[in-house]
């Protein structure tokens, strides 16, 4: 059991190097660099700057050197917990990030719970009820859920949003709240507006989720342990939760990381739509605008967390699973 | 018999229900079993026999109904027993007779217990339902029945996982679970089919044992008559979902009088066939599709004895030949036939 957790923390470490990697290569992969998008769009507000000023400032933001000496030393101040220097904001990246990151990560999370807790109850409602009314309506809803790209559904679900409840919809929270301070009365009013972000990013997790849910369970359904414990007398209900939907919980455990990537994935363009104060549409700007070093954190963070929520439900599945957590037959 | 039996079949018919339509899977089984003895349902793969055993415990998937008969189960021999055909499949009563009072062993012992659970657990589960000990309790009960399965190490065992154990294990642990609420009927369903032969040979032994331990009445299912010979004391033969012959094990044995138990007899290879260069008689011709049941006597168009106008058209009525022994066949040998032992 050691062992195992040893060896997955270890993996994650050279996965999160491996990503450093990707995404510093990434951001260079773009024609230009953040100098050119500054010049020309300072040049298109009319300003004159002479070759002089432009290598001066490369050679100030450093951008002058080799790619492998900028990515060692932006690794090496990473590593040391400087994420370095937003060129756009003139502020540190993690200043820049300190403001938004944890609304993105409330929104992440809450995605994630409420994919579960949609997704558990109304696959095992699916399977059990194969083929009644409720399981063709969900399975409807789902496909519906799967097919519709994000923007649009945000779209509609503002539209929706302020249409029903006159809501101040977009955004995260009413105008009067935006620049105050946490508070009580801050959060009810962030989770009045956080669900429009959260049923639009989980969705389509929901529904892939329900299905494999379904999928499973149904399998499940006809083996011969649930045979057996019926056999013995358990009542269905007790017997449905213990045997088969423990069973068909791993593969839902076991994409958890995947899911995560998944909502993370489609955080931004949600973020922009609807206009959130989370990173989503700060991502975006960095990249448009090469602020490298700022696109490059993000990145890594995203990946982060890819990476710690595939760790997690590797713990998460040791823990429900005997066979992964004691192996094979001793 | 004079003692009354703990479980009456009478005419019992199960049929596969496809969209409007009825197929029938069995038809018309009768079927007594007495406290204490261990009764073999023997027949073909396909003829019936797990499904007879699944019905007894309304365990049918829901395509597979109970079209008519009653399933008779008097557990204390009260004279007034309880018909398990007309239960609710999912209601209480029924569930106070599984695992309680009726068990069942299960072909596959690798899938028969959930790999997330402790076999301690799923054992000890069954106990803490039907009879309220504690949680103490029913873990020393566990051991004990552990132990007395012939699993090494039993307070250990207790925690392990079933992924931890062999076939053979899981096949004892399957037992000890059957067994842990003394039920007055434990039905086997091919326990040991899915075991190799040295694995068998020792399940079957642990099965006597309990047998007389705790005088648990048994249904056996096999399709493998040398067990038969080993385990039973009454034995029916099935083909095509009806009961053609029913005797004890000596009569069936001895004296079979159905064609079909004839030739399954013959089938068996015995030691000395290979030296005096016998080959084995196979049946001729294969059992035929459910939905192609022949007219008559399902048996007749594979059957050398059949006559024509009579087996084809009609269904053989029961004859009795002996206080216990029972053969559905138009055919009367009254000859004594050759030693069929193995």
């Amino acid at each position: 059991m050691l062992h195992l957790l040893l060896r997955r923390i270890a993996a994650s470490i050279v996965t999160l190097t491996l990503i450093s990697v990707v995404a510093f290569f990434l951001i260079e992969l773009p024609p230009g660099d953040f100098v050119d998008s500054y010049v020309s769009k300072k040049t298109q507000g009319g300003d004159i700057i002479t070759q002089e000023e432009i290598s001066e400032m490369r050679s100030r933001l450093g951008l002058d050197r080799p790619v492998y000496v900028r990515y060692f030393k932006w690794v090496g101040n990473l590593v040391r917990g400087d994420f370095g220097f937003s060129w756009e904001y003139r502020r540190p990246v993690s200043d820049v990030l300190a403001e938004r990151l944890p609304l993105t990560f409330i929104l992440a999370f809450t995605t994630l719970i409420f994919t579960y807790m949609i997704a558990v109850p109304m696959g095992i409602f699916s399977a059990v009820r194969q083929y009644s009314l409720g399981d063709h309506a969900i399975t409807i809803l789902g496909y519906v859920g799967l097919a519709l790209p994000q923007f649009v559904f945000a779209l509609i679900l503002m539209y929706l949003g302020h249409l029903w409840f006159g809501a101040s919809v977009g955004g995260l929270f009413s105008p009067e709240f935006e620049d105050a301070p946490w508070s009580v009365a801050k959060g009810l009013d962030m989770l009045a507006h956080i669900w429009i972000p959260v049923i639009v990013l989980g969705t389509a997790g929901t529904a892939f989720q329900l299905r494999t849910m379904r999928a499973v369970l149904l399998d499940e359904l006809n083996k011969m342990y649930v045979i057996a414990a019926r056999a013995s007398g358990l009542s269905e209900f007790r017997l449905l939760m213990k045997y088969p939907v423990r069973m068909a919980l791993n593969p839902i455990i076991a994409t958890l990381g995947w899911e995560l990537s998944h909502i993370i994935s489609g955080a931004p363009i949600v973020g922009l739509v609807l206009s959130l104060p989370d990173t989503g549409p700060l991502f975006i700007n960095s990249l448009l605008n090469q602020d490298m070093y700022l696109a490059g954190t993000m990145i890594l963070i995203y990946c982060a967390l890819v990476v710690i929520g595939t760790f997690l439900s590797d713990i998460l599945l040791m823990i429900m699973d005997p066979r992964i957590r004691i192996g094979g037959v001793s | 018999m004079n003692v009354k039996p703990i479980l009456s079949l009478k005419e019992l018919s199960v049929s596969l229900k496809i969209d409007d339509n009825y197929v029938s899977v069995t038809e018309d089984v009768n079927l007594d079993i007495h406290p204490g003895r261990v009764m073999a349902l023997v027949g073909e793969s396909g003829c019936g026999k797990s499904v007879t055993a699944s019905a007894l415990l309304r365990l049918l998937p829901k395509e597979l109904v109970i079209v008519n008969g009653e399933i008779l189960f008097d557990a204390q021999n009260s004279g007034t027993p309880i018909d398990i055909a007309s239960l609710s499949p999912k209601g209480r009563e029924i569930r106070n007779i599984r695992g309680n009072e009726i068990a069942m062993i299960f072909q596959e012992p690798m899938s028969s217990f959930s790999p997330l659970h402790t076999i301690g657990n799923q054992i000890e589960e069954v106990i803490r339902l039907h009879k309220n000990s504690s949680t103490n309790d029913a873990r020393s009960i566990v051991v004990g029945l552990l132990k007395k399965v012939g699993i090494g190490n039993p307070e250990k065992a207790v925690d392990r996982y079933p992924h931890t154990f062999s076939g053979g294990m899981r096949q004892r642990a399957m037992i000890a679970r059957a067994l842990s609420c003394d039920p007055a009927l434990l039905i086997a369903d091919e326990p040991t089919t899915a075991l190799d032969v040295t694995i068998q040979a020792q399940i079957l032994n642990v099965m006597k044992e309990m047998q007389s331990e705790y005088g648990t009445a048994i249904l056996f299912i096999t399709h493998n008559l040398g067990v038969v010979a080993q385990m039973a004391h009454d034995v029916a033969i099935m083909y095509m979902g009806r009961i053609i012959e029913r005797g004890s094990v000596t009569e069936i044995m001895k004296n079979p009088q159905h064609p079909y138990t004839i030739n399954l007899l013959r089938a068996v290879p015995r030691l000395g066939d290979l030296e005096a260069q016998k080959r084995l008689e196979p049946i001729k011709g294969s059992v035929p599709s459910l939905f192609e049941r022949p007219d008559g006597c399902a048996f007749s168009p594979r059957c050398e004895k059949s006559m024509t106008g009579q087996c084809d058209r009609q269904i053989p009525p029961q004859r009795q030949l002996s206080e216990t022994h029972f053969v559905s066949c138009f055919w009367n040998s009254q000859k004594p036939t050759e030693d069929y032992v193995s």
